[in-house]
């Protein structure tokens, strides 16, 4: 999905001299290009993140509009307070694109594995957070964003991850959507692990077990009528991201619940106070932190009392 | 227009209200403060003689003197001279102890140190792009060069030439708790920013007049360098008690004897009360 939204980039670069390519010493094939054929858009910053988001707040008050693409640990955690300060209180017009969000770079291990990246961005004031789904997603939440005005964080993950939606498909910041109808449980997912729930769901229907699917790709602000809708429906609730459950969309997901006194049984699958565990491809990942399909089939079928809880 | 602005009695001015606001508060930053005014004072009113006043151009990086910045604005009648009483009231004012993001013309709130410059480096290379012959200018604290963000720009800056971003460091020997030289001493500045690919100058910070001769003589000779300016500076100018005293930062006396500071500046303890619109 990181290409896809890159390749946005450089369509926004083909026609608006305003839009900047910017990055820190981070090879994508795309801003590669953008450095080759439009270097008078692309900004390198070298090894400097703090300098480098700063920069682009004073870039974009003078009317530019960065596209800031970047490991997302070295910018939303290691130059927080640099976006808290010189960003968010103009809500200047920097996008954020952070690679290796969740468990892409699993290869890697936890300095490059961004886990607790949205509940610090959740805390800033003006700031948009966009965890797409999938190639064609992230595509169309990189339109969004440069056509909104304002700080926008858009956490990408890795490259390869599969599609689940067609050309037609359309975003609006702000809005999930049902992907999957059902009636026992409500899965609500962010970013490319909804993949896992979909596997799950169409196993459970085989044991006729009706989950619902509800993909979130926007984190700030919240769907907040869709969720209390859902609880409405299926009483039982789960949320899945790849980052931790304190903080990410679990806890945005519970406070909408907690404050709109929602009856529901609610569940959070995430990192539980903890980073990834392992190393190995992204499917050995989300094996290795409980988060593959099989995994949370167990869920729900602990939380439908169809398992003993002990597991 | 141009030879008709007289510096020494625009810093002087500065001085005054910057004292009136302290006077008022009995809380502060005020040798922070008081330690860039005629740096401000060159600044700014140079930018006017030059018929092209550009706050947004400005960056207090060092946001602790937010007071001289708001003094200034006063002077440039940005803000209204009474705003400047409600500095480090209780309330709903916009004047913060620290650099206000709410004042028309401030593009970031700063106090917390090493941010500015980041922020400017923005600034000069938009207008860089866009083929702009104006200049971005910055203050800095000799304290805040403990930051390593300043040096991340500090590189950024020379490898981009950044020839129009002219930086003064506020080199007044102190920081927060003690001499800059006692907790990390950032001797040789000077060596330093010269290694890191920047034209050097220094200036006494609280001549006006060598101030602005150094901005015209930079300006007319540029080279692809960005420029810095140390300012050799004492911290508390102009109050005895804080005069380059270790401890003096975040203080302000409550014996100060403001008949004897006002002498130097040419005014009267009934004048200073009653000074006001």
């Amino acid at each position: 999905m990181r290409n896809s939204s890159t390749n946005q980039v450089l369509e926004f670069i083909k026609r608006d001299k305003n839009v900047l390519a910017i990055t820190g010493d981070l090879g994508n094939e795309i801003y590669d290009y953008i450095k080759i054929y439009y270097p008078k858009q692309y900004i390198d910053y070298g090894i400097s993140e703090c300098n480098m988001v700063a920069s682009s707040a004073g870039l974009a008050r003078q009317g530019k509009i960065p596209f800031i693409y970047s490991v997302t640990n070295f910018m939303s955690m290691r130059a927080f307070e640099f976006i808290r300060n010189t960003v968010c209180p103009f809500n200047a017009n920097v996008k954020f694109l952070g690679r290796s969000a969740g468990f892409a770079s699993s290869y890697l291990g936890m300095t490059h594995q961004g886990t607790e990246d949205i509940a610090l961005l959740r805390s800033l004031p003006n700031m948009i957070i966009i965890n797409p789904a999938t190639p064609i997603e992230a595509r169309e939440a990189t339109k969004a964003i440069y056509d909104y005005e304002g700080a926008c964080y858009l956490r990408l993950e890795g490259a390869g991850e599969p599609e689940l939606f067609d050309e037609q498909y359309k975003f609006r910041i702000g809005k999930g959507q049902i992907i999957r109808e059902g009636s026992d449980v409500t899965i609500i997912s962010t970013g490319s692990i909804i993949n896992e729930a979909v596997k799950a769901a169409e196993k459970l229907a085989e044991k006729k077990v009706s989950v619902q699917l509800i993909n979130m790709p926007t984190i700030k602000p919240l769907d907040s009528e869709i969720i209390i809708q859902a609880t409405l429906k299926t009483k039982n609730i789960i949320t899945l991201e790849e980052h931790s459950i304190y903080g990410g969309l679990g806890s945005a997901v519970s406070e909408v619940l907690a404050e709109n006194n929602c009856n529901a049984r609610f569940e959070r699958m995430g990192l539980k106070d903890s980073f990834v565990k392992g190393f190995g491809t992204r499917e050995e990942s989300l094996i290795l932190n409980e988060l593959d399909k099989n995994n949370i089939m167990y869920k729900i079928e602990e939380m439908l009392g169809m398992r003993e809880t002990e597991k | 227009m141009k030879n008709n602005i007289d510096f020494n009695e625009k810093a002087r001015l500065l001085r005054i209200d910057i004292l009136r606001m302290f006077f008022n508060s009995g809380h502060g930053h005020l040798s922070s403060a008081l330690s860039c005014v005629e740096i401000l004072t060159a600044i700014y009113w140079k930018m006017i003689e030059k018929g092209n006043l550009n706050v947004n151009h400005v960056i207090l990086s060092k946001g602790h003197a937010a007071a001289a910045l708001y003094a200034a604005y006063a002077q440039l009648e940005i803000i209204k001279r009474k705003t400047l009483f409600e500095f480090y009231r209780k309330g709903d004012t916009d004047l913060g102890g620290l650099l206000s993001y709410k004042i028309n013309g401030v593009d970031i709130p700063t106090g917390s140190l090493g941010q500015g410059l980041p922020f400017a480096t923005g600034i000069a290379k938009a207008m860089q792009l866009d083929e702009k012959d104006e200049y971005t200018y910055v203050v800095l604290g000799d304290g805040e060069c403990q930051e390593g963000s300043i040096w991340e720009a500090a590189m950024f800056a020379s490898q981009h030439h950044l020839n129009h971003l002219i930086v003064f460091i506020d080199k007044n020997d102190l920081q927060g708790t003690e001499y800059v030289s006692n907790v990390i001493n950032m001797e040789s500045l000077e060596e330093k920013w010269k290694a890191f690919g920047w034209r050097v100058e220094s200036v006494d910070g609280h001549q006006v007049h060598e101030i602005t001769e150094k901005i015209d003589k930079l300006e007319q000779s540029l080279d692809n360098r960005p420029i810095v300016i140390i300012a050799n500076t004492i911290k508390g100018k102009g109050i005895k008690q804080l005069e380059g005293k270790n401890g003096c930062h975040g203080q302000v006396p409550k014996d100060i004897d403001w008949e004897d500071v006002l002498k130097d500046l040419n005014m009267s303890m009934e004048e200073f009360k009653n000074y006001e619109e």
